[in-house]
């Protein structure tokens, strides 16, 4: 007999075989038979979910009892599975931050996927950002940083980009190459065409170097199009910006290096190098597509000035690193001719330029160094001044918001990449944590509900986050373990970084040095590095590597993408990196536009 | 050649004009031998000292390294492949660390030279020529210097626990001013690379090849620790 009697109930024989197999209740029969209902407990052999075994018999002795040889008859009822739990068991969930942070995300997550608008073309205005270089690794180790910074323990910090409600991942090879370059990646990015390692803006049936083959193998970058369909167009980069990322929405190269005359290869006069492209790009796409009338790109802020100035020295800035600050050499000072082409237009070449530029000008040209800008930690040292890419993103909004017709920006952080190459973590976080900076300027100043905001890198670098340092251990010290106060040993008896590189120059201790670019002064370090008193989170350290070279190296990993605004929900799943121009052309109908633009 | 002067150590003797000098020290081209001793065993090569106002040079028989002294005191490094006409540009840093314009144009930092013992000075006019001495850390430091000219007549750095000698000796000086002019303009056309993008054009044969062949504190000559550091020899590629 069960164990656990809780009821005892008597049933006429006649209710008690219509009844078998059920519950019964509260009869009790003038024969004496009684109905006996045993909970069988949760866990039980019988019932592995608990249940009810019911007795039927006859009380032959009247003792008011069921003895066990009086019962006649048995049958078992076990319970379903339970299919939820109480909110007392869930407690401990519920009840945990967690838990409640992920169901506040979950709503709205949910909430946003109701409000995605399906339509084609309803982003009055669209911005690329394109951190250089930024993988994964790099944007987990900037969120730990900046969350460090502002006194956090960093592990759960969100960059501006990383609470957008889209995001997937990006293939970034190029068509001949199984780790990419920035040129190859960013043609694919504006023109939604994946090209050859090296080339800009032109198709893979072009033969790198080779000036002749340009021709009929050019594309139309997002840029060309927004520009034909009448909206205004910016371009920013911390870089030379005749280098390959940005070079790609408006040039068209055999080679990603023929930024200026010089360095054209002989039997390339057939071709314009890129800075030529850069202040002749009206000129140039009216030419290409005849009856359209374009006023030009109207935002244009980076660095790269020697490319447009004369080899002499009369042209110097006042902020010029070389003796000589400009390469051209055939005379041309593409500086003036954009001043004489928008006698309206602001050139500025420093801090106190950019600071004077109103917000209703109507064309920007802000070249601020002679070749890449600083890195944002190394900023004060520049010469004359020079902003931010925040500040840069900032201003170029509210010029190209004059345009009713809407707006195409492409903005580069050129810099992570740079710091990357030269082994310097340091550099690297804190420009993509200037990037993060500058995607929250276009977050705060544009409207959500017409502005499609699609982030993300060109590609990965060799950057680890390695070790089991425990949870707030400075992103860029040695790895000290869960529960330790001492670092972590490796074999061979010396502490290690979190954070490393599987390739390029290895260890310097520069200390306080901000310039990345100071540790090429050094031929690569082989082997381990005894960092005991080493202060491996100052500007000036260099990483150990693992594999000897006198550059870092790309990565071929995935690097993601992350997107909010109208066709933010195409920024899903695994992509080719070609794709992401598809995604801004549906957003915005850049081509139907510029096609109903050619038609008139 | 508008003018050329020779300064060579056996011929003080026939600088005669007195305390008077009007040599251009900052447009000037100086030849010396570098002498590396270990023991029974001796190399030398040689080395070519080039300034040109803000700008100086060493130029050995593979790379030439550059520096151009900013107005605002920072150095910029270029270094050159000669052979290849090719080079790579670094970012320009302040005076500090291994960046120091003494030791740039000089071959031997101020610093240095600040801690070693004047011995005597000889001669008057441009062959005026200060001698100084200092033992460090086992290292014998003599030190022969042009004063008018900061030129270096004779440097020599002797180690005896280890046996080693590295000297260096100036051979002649030339002053053509032409000929210094055409050589930086020379190296000024060369095709050049910033550092920071090297790691972008990993498919340039040269970059491939070249840029494991030496880096800037790894110079021609070795001689230019600065900050009174000690010397152990000469670095030579």
């Amino acid at each position: 007999m069960a164990a656990n009697m809780k009821k005892l109930t008597v049933l006429s024989l006649a209710v008690m075989v219509a009844l078998a197999g059920c519950s019964s209740d509260d009869d009790k029969s003038d024969n004496n038979i009684i109905a006996l209902d045993n909970v069988i407990a949760v866990g039980s052999a019988q019932c592995i979910n608990g249940g009810v075994e019911t007795q039927v018999g006859v009380d032959t002795n009247e003792n008011g009892v069921l003895d066990s040889d009086e019962v006649n008859s048995s049958n078992l009822v076990c319970n379903a599975p339970a299919t939820s739990l109480t909110t007392e068991q869930l407690a401990n969930l519920t009840g945990n931050a967690w838990y409640s942070d992920a169901q506040t995300k979950l709503t709205a997550t949910q909430q946003a996927n109701t409000e995605v608008v399906t339509e084609s073309g309803k982003a009055k205005n669209v911005i690329l950002f394109v951190g250089d270089g930024m993988g994964i690794s790099t944007v987990t180790a900037a969120r730990i940083l900046a969350g460090q910074l502002e006194g956090g323990m960093g592990e759960d910090y969100q960059l501006s980009f990383e609470t957008m409600p889209y995001s997937g991942f990006v293939k970034t090879y190029n068509v001949d190459a199984q780790t990419p370059d920035s040129a190859g990646t960013m043609t694919a990015m504006v023109s939604g065409v994946k090209t050859d390692v090296g080339v800009i803006g032109v198709d893979e049936d072009i033969e790198r170097g080779i000036c002749s083959t340009v021709t009929g193998n050019e594309l139309v970058t997002s840029l060309e199009l927004a520009e034909i369909a009448g909206k205004a167009t910016g371009l920013i980069s911390t870089a030379r910006i005749t280098h390959a990322t940005p070079a790609a929405t408006y040039a068209k190269s055999a080679g990603r290096n023929w930024e200026d005359n010089s360095d054209m290869p002989a039997g390339s006069d057939a071709c314009e190098d890129i800075a030529s492209q850069l202040v002749n790009f009206e000129a140039n796409l009216e030419a290409r597509f005849a009856g359209i009338d374009v006023d030009g790109i109207d935002v244009v802020m980076g660095g790269g000035r020697r490319h447009f100035l004369p080899k002499d020295a009369a042209a110097n800035s006042s902020d010029a690193i070389s003796t000589v600050e400009g390469d051209r050499t055939d005379g041309r000072n593409l500086v003036t001719e954009w001043q004489a082409t928008y006698p309206n237009g602001n050139y500025v070449m420093d801090q106190t330029g950019f600071d004077a530029i109103s917000d209703d000008a109507t064309k920007v040209f802000g070249l601020f160094n002679e070749s890449h800008m600083q890195y944002e930690a190394d900023r004060a040292n520049d010469v004359a001044g020079e902003p931010s890419l925040s500040q840069m993103t900032e201003k170029a909004i509210k010029v190209l918001n004059n345009n009713d017709k809407g707006f195409f920006l492409s903005v580069e952080a050129g810099r992570i990449d740079h710091a990357h190459h030269a082994g310097n973590a340091y550099n690297a976080l804190n420009d993509t944590i200037e990037f993060a900076k500058a995607v929250k300027a276009a977050m705060d100043s544009t409207n959500p509900e017409e502005t499609l905001i699609v982030v993300t890198a060109d590609h990965s670098h060799v950057f680890t986050i390695a070790g089991y340092p425990k949870r707030g251990n400075p992103i860029l010290g040695k790895v000290v373990a869960v529960g330790a106060t001492e670092p972590s040993l490796a074999a061979d008896d010396m502490p290690y970084t979190t954070v490393g590189y599987t390739n390029g120059g290895g260890f310097r201790n520069l200390g306080s040095e901000t310039d990345a670019d100071a540790g090429y002064a050094f031929a690569p370090v082989t082997g381990r590095v005894d960092l005991t008193n080493v202060d491996t989170t100052t500007p000036g350290f260099h990483q150990e590597s693992l594999v000897p070279l006198s550059s870092e190296t790309h990565a071929g990993e995935d690097v993601g993408v992350y997107a909010m605004g109208p066709g933010a929900h195409l920024v899903t799943g695994t992509n080719e990196q070609s794709f992401l121009f598809h995604v801004m052309d549906f957003a915005a109908d850049l081509v139907k536009t510029a096609d109903e633009k050619l038609a008139q | 050649m508008k003018k050329a002067l020779l300064i060579i150590a056996t011929l003080v003797s026939t600088s005669s004009f007195a305390s008077q000098c009007d040599i251009d020290a900052k447009h000037l081209k100086a030849n010396y031998k570098i002498t590396n001793s270990h023991k029974a065993q001796q190399s030398s090569e040689s080395l070519t000292l080039w300034r040109n106002d803000q700008q100086v040079a060493h130029q050995s028989e593979v790379i030439t390294e550059l520096w151009q002294h900013l107005a605002n005191n920072q150095i910029r490094p270029i270094r050159y492949f000669n052979a290849q006409q090719r080079g790579i540009e670094y970012q320009p840093s302040e005076v500090r660390g291994v960046q120091n314009w003494s030791a740039k144009s000089q071959l031997v930092d101020n610093h240095l030279i600040k801690k070693m013992t004047l011995t005597k000075t000889q001669g008057t006019g441009c062959d005026e020529v200060k001698n100084y001495t200092l033992s460090e850390n086992g290292n014998d430091f003599n030190l022969a210097f042009y004063t008018h000219s900061k030129l270096v007549k004779t440097f020599s750095i002797s180690n005896k626990k280890s046996q080693t000698t590295t000297l260096l000796s100036l051979n002649n000086v030339s002053t053509d001013e032409p000929l210094i002019s055409a050589q930086f303009a020379q190296w000024d056309r060369f095709q050049t690379t910033d550092y920071a993008d090297i790691g972008d054009n990993e498919g340039d044969p040269f970059l491939a090849k070249m840029i494991n062949l030496g880096f800037i504190e790894h110079g021609a000559t070795g001689f230019y620790k600065q900050q009174g550091e000690v010397i152990q020899g000469g670095h030579h590629h």
